[in-house]
């Protein structure tokens, strides 16, 4: 069968609505019902096998972790001591929203959770105390991005496993891009707020800020646990979340925040979360061995390089591409549908894949926050009761320090790859 | 939404094997640990079981996902077509549906029929892990079926705005 035929009609049953799973699964079967050497019971063995390996655990176990620390307390707790530190400066709020986003990013690998935590609570916390409605909206989406960079992120565990790499090695090179998002947005704030003497708290007591970062420590915890599993080499990726999950929920109890509806709310959230994740997993498994049986990978770096033989040009066309395919695709199924392609024509060019894994999953990543199916945009909306076209308009201006986070992230691949080598996990 | 009791019935056993399943995969996760830790010893099998709950876990709560009309979908072009127009989009996305999760149904019975040997660090036979598959996409069809006769008889109307927000990540 035509490789125009088999991705014409994968695109036709997107655009109709058709899940992502099945979409992926009519042009497969059609293509096992056309070719008489394949064995149809070894295919559907295959698209099993999609989802029965160890370092895919870390998926639902990661969902989880996210989901139990949304409802634990901890939230309120990091806000708190975020406040108490940074209060007293202007348009503080901001930076407290960036600050808490960045420590919450290490109990949790997904935007959508987090945006629905931080939106909630921030968002009118910061329009009732003055700050400008667009402004509040637009450093909660941006800020949502930091979740899904840094360790434990659900992408880059897609990723990592989708390409072949290290899942440990691409958690350690999300660490220095998150850090760079968290200060160009920083720095947004600033620029923004500088000249808003208004909009700032009294300065707290040494004696409240120690209390207040005493509180929020065990926080800290499950950064400590993904971390220091990883850089010790004392459990994968997949242990670590276990033990980060069993955590928080003791945390949770000690909170006071246990509870058998919040529980449930956990456990349903990471069924249909990791549930409609992790069927696209099979169905890509598949799509992705007839894509590798038709060499398609080498068509495609044949393709490429006959563009261009510059790695650099090789990266804006992907830029480009990317963020296309992420304006209308989840990214998590957009990883999974691409990256079988794209990973080995980046090898082809001589690219570092962890640094690669990085671009593409930022890249993704933006089009949570654009138009027409940006799913921060929309949650956004629902937990703050402003319209999506008011969230839209609030949101874009982020657009441009994100842009140039992407943009240094691409030319400068030693933000990504440092760590790694570093830690010999490169 | 009012469903039959043993669609109710259906559905919340699907739920619950669901949440087994999930605590299934942390407690396996959490022995591996302590095994190797602890007891410096790790067992060989608490890896694969692991992997094989994570198997059957995937078909249930993708059927699970199935009954709350919950798969992630590209809702791109909604907006550019009508009341009518969306009817007949979802229509044939339904159909498309019911007979990928048929084959598919169909394929894991030929896997399972295909994997009786056990061959495995537990003991357990492969076909064991399709029979996941199997009964994942059987349910999927059941579901499928339901939403296509609520649609047609109009008892749900695709929304837009509840797809949007109901796409999960």
């Amino acid at each position: 069968m035509s490789l125009t035929i088999l991705f014409g009609l994968l695109i036709v049953l997107l655009m109709l609505r058709v899940p992502v799973a099945f979409s992926l699964l009519v042009p497969s079967l059609v293509y096992l019902f056309l070719d008489p050497t394949a064995n149809f019971g070894s295919a559907i063995q295959r698209s099993v096998a999609g989802v029965n390996t160890f370092p895919l655990l870390a998926v639902p176990l990661f969902m989880m972790l996210g989901n139990v620390a949304n409802i634990s307390g901890v939230t309120d707790k990091i806000y708190e001591a975020a406040t108490a530190l940074v209060g007293h400066v202007r348009g503080s709020l901001g930076y407290v929203n960036v600050l808490t986003s960045f420590v919450f990013a290490w109990m949790s690998g997904a935007a959508i959770a987090d945006t629905a935590a931080m939106g909630r609570v921030q968002v009118p916390a910061m329009i009732a105390r003055g700050y400008p409605q667009g402004f509040s909206l637009g450093i909660t989406a941006g800020s949502s991005l930091v979740s899904p960079i840094l360790p434990p992120s659900i992408p880059a565990v897609i990723y990592a496993v989708t390409a072949g790499v290290s899942v440990g090695g691409l958690f350690l090179a999300g660490i220095g891009p998150a850090i760079l998002l968290v200060i160009v947005l920083s720095i947004s704030v600033w620029i923004s707020m500088r000249k808003r003497e208004d909009l700032k708290v009294a300065k707290a007591s040494p004696k409240t800020q120690a209390i207040s970062l005493l509180k929020a420590l065990p926080g800290f915890g499950t950064a400590v646990i993904i971390l220091g599993g990883i850089l010790g080499g004392i459990f994968t990726p997949t242990e670590a979340a276990g033990i980060a999950v069993t955590y928080m929920f003791i945390l949770t109890v000690i909170y006071r925040r246990a509870s058998l509806r919040s529980f449930g709310k956990v456990f349903r959230d990471t069924t249909v979360t990791a549930g409609s994740i992790l069927l696209i997993v099979t169905a890509a498994a598949l799509f992705g061995w007839i894509l590798a049986r038709e060499r398609v990978p080498q068509l495609a770096a044949e393709f490429f390089l006959g563009i261009t033989d510059n790695p650099w040009v090789f990266l804006i066309l992907l830029n480009v591409l990317l963020l296309l395919v992420g304006s209308v695709l989840e990214p998590t199924a957009a990883i999974l549908i691409i990256v079988p392609v794209l990973a080995p024509v980046a090898m082809a060019f001589g690219l570092d894949p962890l640094h690669v894994g990085i671009v593409i999953i930022f890249n993704l990543l933006m089009g949570l926050l654009t138009p027409p199916v940006g799913l921060v945009l929309f949650v956004l909306s629902s937990v703050t009761d402003i319209p999506v076209k008011d969230v839209v308009r609030g949101v874009s201006p982020i657009y441009l320090p994100l842009l140039a986070t992407l943009m240094v992230l691409t030319f400068v691949p030693a933000i990504s790859t440092f760590l790694p080598a570093l830690f010999g996990l490169g | 939404m009012r469903r039959s009791v043993p669609l109710r019935l259906i559905f919340t056993l699907q739920r619950a094997l669901s949440y087994v399943l999930l605590l299934t995969v942390l407690g396996l996760v959490l022995v591996q640990v302590y095994t190797r830790y602890v007891l410096n010893s790790p067992f060989t099998w608490t890896e694969e079981i692991a992997r094989f709950a994570m198997v059957w876990f995937t078909f249930i709560a993708a059927s699970y996902v199935m009954a709350e009309r919950r798969h992630i979908r590209v809702i791109f072009f909604d907006s550019l077509l009508g009341s009518l127009g969306r009817n007949i989009v979802n229509w044939f996305a339904q159909v498309v549906v019911i007979g990928v999760s048929l084959v598919m149904l169909y394929g894991s019975y030929l896997a399972s029929d295909a994997s009786q040997i056990s061959g495995t660090a537990s003991g357990l036979p492969m076909s064991f892990v399709y029979y996941g598959a199997l009964i994942g996409y059987a349910l999927m069809v059941l579901h499928a079926v339901v939403e296509a006769i609520d649609t047609a008889t109009g008892r749900v109307q695709p929304s837009v705005e509840q797809d949007l927000l109901s796409v999960g990540e």
